[in-house]
């Protein structure tokens, strides 16, 4: 219980008990302060000082207008996700601002995946060393720093880089925890290693991300550009050894449970070609073969169909921001056609046009 | 969005949690990438934010752009937020940074430092649209009204967070970047100063 009786009129206007009743919204019942105020009938002029105060210090709200405010919202959330799309796009390294179309066919693509033959004696020659040198991001933001051979890193939050002793000697080895993003620098002499759980990819160009949390289910390597191979590290020899080559808009997912390795597209594929080899994608009664010829290129997604099916089909349409997705929509309806991603690439199937 | 909001509305009925534990969760629902978190925290806290921040900027127009850009910061940025206690205060904070960076920045001030204390802070209190409207000719009450007007910025801006905002005085001196005992004397002296000017002219 306060002591009411020493309170100040300072002490009155703040005590929020006291301003409830002023205000009016105490509950109906309590009588608490009608009868203090008739046993305190000294406190009068107090009270009634505190009572002015307190309702002169209110502010009116402004007229409160829900609909502004949900327009305001609804602004944000739109904004929010155009954002999103931007920082996709933005991402990698090549930013060519409208683009292409198309797309197709065929299939395929599992002839890639490649029985591999030699080294996996990298992980575990390095593991045996204790002079692996640490780069580790405990902070908030990412983290990005030069390698000795010029490679640049970008390493995520909660993510560690371990750089192998004799790094650039007779190749370039490095460990990874967590997730981080690759810019190598091209040497076809030595090559450029990252182990990470139980993978190991090896760059034959220059930038991809992994993704490999300990936590996660998953591992996932990412072309931006270059190419990449991606195998599963292991020190069986009987093991049937897998490598897949992955180029850019390409992602390998590779379970850590039954270790398969799976060759997807990114989710938001981005163009890929050099400005100066980008037709630009604007068709006008163009053959089909045409039109997934220049979304092939734009993307450097392989693009498969049936080209005596499709010999008759021709495309009229201006392509700008659609992302290669909605592209491949717009093409598939006027085809008639559907098409699916089939180890990377895409498949379309449909019947033709006469 | 309205089935979730309907979720978490429910969620917090079952619990029976109070409004601080409420905000607390949808604040970490919202920083796991929780999308109808991100639109609920908008939904508790964009009037709040409108109301202070007009005080500082009558361009309503502005305020809402600061407003806009402040959440969508927040959402780029969830992930390597803080697990605030209390959103509300932490948003207001974020707010009042925002608004006078920005102001200063408009007025060429670049380098100035942005908690600059060349700001302003209007309230219209209720005593003076309550003299207008009824024409009350009552002395007491129009010199409330005057000494109303004397009060500082800062005080002002106290007295606003403390019994409009509802804010602790914890949350005032986090907000005004001052520190606790300021933030209580703010009041005070407020109140204080009412009450002399007022009451013993």
């Amino acid at each position: 219980m306060k002591h009411y009786e020493d309170f100040t009129l300072e002490d009155f206007v703040q005590d929020l008990y006291f301003r409830k009743w002023v205000l009016g919204s105490l509950n109906q019942n309590d009588s608490f302060w009608e009868n203090w105020c008739k046993e305190n009938i000294e406190k009068q002029e107090i009270i009634e000082q505190a009572r002015s105060i307190i309702i002169g210090l209110q502010y009116f709200p402004e007229e409160e207008n829900q609909e502004e405010i949900d327009s305001a919202i609804q602004q944000i959330l739109k904004q929010r996700d155009k954002d999103h799309l931007k920082s996709i796009k933005r991402y990698p390294i090549r930013n060519i601002a409208a683009v292409f179309i198309a797309v197709v066919l065929m299939g395929i693509g599992l002839g890639k995946i490649l029985p591999i033959a030699t080294d996996n004696t990298h992980l575990s020659e390095y593991k045996s060393s204790d002079k692996i040198h640490w780069i580790t991001n405990e902070s908030d933001s990412t983290r990005s720093f030069m390698l000795p051979d010029s490679s640049s890193i970008i390493l995520n939050p909660l993510s560690r880089i371990g750089i192998m002793p004799d790094f650039n000697k007779n190749d370039r080895s490095l460990q990874l925890i967590g997730e981080a993003l690759f810019n190598v620098q091209p040497n076809s002499e030595k090559p450029f290693y990252v182990f990470s759980e139980n993978i190991v990819t090896k760059v034959l160009g220059t930038s991809f991300i992994i993704r490999s949390y300990e936590k996660e289910r998953n591992v996932s390597v990412s072309v931006i550009s270059g190419k990449v191979t991606v195998r599963k590290n292991s020190t069986t020899v009987s093991e049937e050894q897998q490598e897949i080559i992955l180029v850019p808009n390409q992602q390998a997912v590779i379970s850590k449970t039954d270790e398969k390795i799976i060759r997807k597209l990114i989710p938001a594929p981005v163009v890929v070609a050099e400005p100066e080899k980008l037709n630009h994608l604007h068709f006008n009664n163009t053959p089909i073969t045409e039109v997934f010829l220049n979304l092939e290129t734009a993307y450097g997604i392989p693009i498969s169909y049936d080209p005596n099916l499709f010999k008759n089909c021709n495309l009229t349409a201006r392509f700008s921001n659609e992302d290669f997705f909605q592209k491949l929509d717009l093409i598939c309806e006027t085809l008639q056609a559907d098409y699916s991603v089939v180890d990377g690439q895409i498949l379309i199937i449909g019947n033709g046009c006469n | 969005m309205l089935s979730s909001k309907i979720s978490h509305a429910s969620k917090s009925k079952q619990r029976n949690i109070s409004p601080e534990e409420y905000a607390v969760h949808i604040w970490l629902s919202f920083k796991q990438g929780d999308e109808s978190a991100f639109t609920e925290l908008m939904e508790l806290y964009y009037s709040s934010l409108l109301n202070y921040g007009n005080r500082f900027q009558k361009d309503r127009e502005f305020v809402k752009d600061c407003i806009q850009d402040l959440f969508l910061e927040l959402w780029r940025t969830r992930e390597s937020l803080g697990d605030v206690i209390t959103p509300k205060s932490y948003l207001l904070i974020s707010l009042r940074r925002k608004l006078l960076r920005e102001k200063n920045r408009m007025r060429w001030f670049m380098e100035a430092d942005p908690i600059s204390e060349d700001y302003e802070f209007e309230v219209q209190f209720a005593i003076e649209t309550y003299l207008i409207k009824n024409e009350i000719q009552h002395e007491d009450l129009k010199k409330l009204h005057v000494s109303l007007d004397s009060l500082t910025k800062r005080q002002r801006e106290a007295v606003y967070l403390r019994f409009y905002q509802e804010l602790s005085y914890d949350e005032i001196a986090r907000t005004m970047s001052i520190n606790y005992h300021s933030a209580v004397n703010l009041v005070y002296e407020a109140i204080k100063f009412i009450r002399n000017n007022w009451m013993y002219p």
